[in-house]
């Protein structure tokens, strides 16, 4: 009896003393989310600063499509519309400066996502968006309407343990909020487009495509070096030659580092949804693919400074020489890249 | 009384100790070695961008991508039999967690040299034969041009009567698989790791044992099979102990 004793205290001490700062457990522990990684994708950048969890993605969701984050009625959705791939014709800054807004898909494996590599971290991205050239986010009022509102209380409870969020600093809660919309847009996942399918045997292309994917994938258009499959992107910074002196925001890259040899380089977006995201290129110059085509086709600035070596090999240096067809095919195979799938997931959609 | 006060002490002590074990299959090998590579255009380190190089045919060229493909990476024993010590590796020469490599386990012992192929061999050298990293990814040669990855992609400027043009010489196909032997004592000692220094010559790859001329030959070679060759078998001997 007097061992059964001992050996019930000594577990009642041992278990006292494994409990984390001898605290109570909190009330919600967010539930770990396991990204559904496609077959033949690589390895998803997935930070472990900001872990995904059902509920922030839930949180990240909500905020995605409510305007309770800027003075002006706009929410991310604004910029970053379903209809256009979660992207948006073109967005003219307060400078005169003109972005094509790069769609949200696939940003699991696109830690840069920005055109120029000015944030290299997409958890950090939106947290320009609070200024005024965005959301003018009106931090006091952002505060009395988080912790009035209905659900957001619990939410940010639930996803961060956050059991008061006037107790956060301004950058306290912005970083949480930009956390959440982060862990949300990295289950935006597209991998049910046509060329998906054909890339796994499931279905096959018309002749029309068909040639367009010879175009695509060989030297006769050498798309594939910067636009291979899966991603349909790189992730690299490349000096295509659209200008043959960049200034301003045509530098690309160079105003991030300064460093000469990066000037004119931008960063190759994703081809998925292309038909979806139009104007084209960083700036939108290019109204349309057949126009994005024709550039590549005999537009290709081949003596702007740190111009790609792949531009420069001689069929370049002359233009692609591609027919009529040719060209129209490669539109047409490019439009294979359109997951109707992702864009109508309604997990992906407003909540309200 | 007294032994119960001893128990608690020594639980509370033992209770929380935390068990670092590395997960199986992560440990790092005790015996082994380690691959260092450098890179050089004969005496000149290889720094990115810069127009200081010159080819046997007379071009100032610079660098700005050299990645590249080594496979079935082997000790060569006494014997002549080999010992594989991995598969394959992905190097950038700009990378440089790529150009300190461990390798093993390894059995102890003495070698007589390094045996590699620039490439992946026919095994290796298959449509999604790889893990799909997005280093695997971006060196994928297209199934349209029979499929497999990059062996090689070497890529730069040069300059021909003061004008700058790009040079691209991609290498892939089981036919442009480059094999190199290296012949050097190497003593595997049990429970140390062996470093070996190893140095590509980039020149190597512009001259020997044929002169190769971005204009006659091309500035870029992928497809181009004649010129491929040509610049694979410039690939032999571009590296040395």
């Amino acid at each position: 009896m007097k061992k059964l004793i001992y050996l019930s205290l000594v577990i009642l001490v041992m278990a006292y003393a494994c409990q984390k700062g001898n605290k109570l457990p909190a009330v919600f522990t967010p539930t770990p989310y396991q990204l559904n990684v496609p077959k033949g994708f690589p390895p998803p950048y997935l930070p472990a600063y900001n872990p995904l969890t059902v509920e922030g993605i839930r949180l990240g969701r909500m905020l995605y499509y409510d305007p309770i984050l800027s003075t002006n009625g706009r929410s991310c959705s604004s910029c970053h519309n379903p209809g256009y791939s979660y992207s948006y014709p073109l967005f003219v800054a307060q400078s005169g400066v003109k972005t094509s807004v790069p769609a949200h898909v696939n940003l699991a494996w696109d830690p840069e996502y920005l055109w120029d590599g000015s944030a290299p971290k997409l958890d950090l991205i939106g947290l320009a968006d609070f200024g005024p050239e965005f959301f003018n986010t009106n931090m006091p009022l952002l505060f009395e309407k988080l912790k009035k509102h209905d659900k957001y209380p619990l939410l940010f409870k639930e996803a961060f343990n956050i059991d008061d969020i006037s107790t956060l600093s301004n950058d306290q809660l912005q970083l949480k909020i930009v956390y959440a919309i982060s862990q949300f847009m990295r289950t935006m996942i597209s991998s049910q487009s046509k060329a998906d399918k054909f890339f796994r045997h499931e279905v096959n292309l018309t002749p029309e495509e068909m040639d367009g994917f010879q175009t695509f994938f060989t030297e006769r258009g050498d798309c594939f070096h910067c636009h291979g499959y899966p991603l349909f992107t790189s992730n690299t910074f490349n000096n295509t030659g659209l200008d043959s002196m960049p200034t301003g925001a045509d530098l690309g890259y160079y105003n991030v580092t300064k460093n000469e040899t990066d000037k004119g380089k931008f960063s190759p977006p994703t081809l998925r949804n292309i038909e979806f995201t139009a104007p084209y290129m960083h700036d939108g110059r290019f109204a349309t693919l057949e126009e994005v085509v024709e550039f590549y086709n005999s537009g290709v600035h081949w003596n702007a400074p740190n111009i790609d070596p792949l531009m420069t090999k001689p069929a370049k240096i002359y233009g692609l020489n591609l027919t009529v067809t040719q060209k129209a095919n490669l539109v047409k195979f490019m439009k294979t890249f359109t997951d109707t799938a992702f864009l109508n997931n309604p997990d992906f959609r407003s909540p309200f | 009384m007294k032994s119960i006060y001893v128990i608690i002490v020594i639980a509370l002590f033992t209770a929380c100790t935390k068990k670092v074990t590395a997960p199986p299959g992560t440990e790092e090998p005790v015996t082994g070695l380690v691959l260092n590579v450098s890179y050089h255009a004969d005496q000149v380190p290889l720094v990115a961008d810069s127009f200081i190089y010159t080819t046997q045919a007379g071009y100032q060229y610079s660098v700005n991508n050299l990645i590249y493909y080594l496979s079935r990476i082997s000790l060569i024993k006494q014997d002549s039999s080999l010992v594989e010590v991995k598969d394959y590796l992905f190097m950038d020469a700009f990378n440089a967690n790529t150009n300190k490599v461990v390798l093993g386990a390894i059995p102890a012992g003495n070698y007589i040299g390094l045996k590699f192929n620039i490439g992946l061999d026919p095994k290796l050298n298959r449509t999604d034969s790889l893990p799909t990293t997005v280093d695997n990814i971006n060196m994928q040669w297209p199934m349209m041009m029979g499929g497999g990855y990059h062996f090689m992609k070497f890529e730069g400027y040069f300059k021909d009567q003061g004008k700058s043009y790009g040079f691209n010489m991609h290498l892939g196909t089981d036919t442009c698989l480059i094999p190199v032997k290296l012949y050097k004592a190497i003593t595997i000692t049990e429970g140390t790791k062996t470093p070996i220094f190893m140095n590509m010559n980039i020149n190597e790859w512009f001259r020997n044992p044929a002169v190769f001329d971005f204009n006659t030959d091309g500035n870029y070679i992928m497809g181009n099979v004649v010129a491929m060759k040509k610049f694979a078998n410039n690939g032999v001997d571009v590296f040395k102990f």
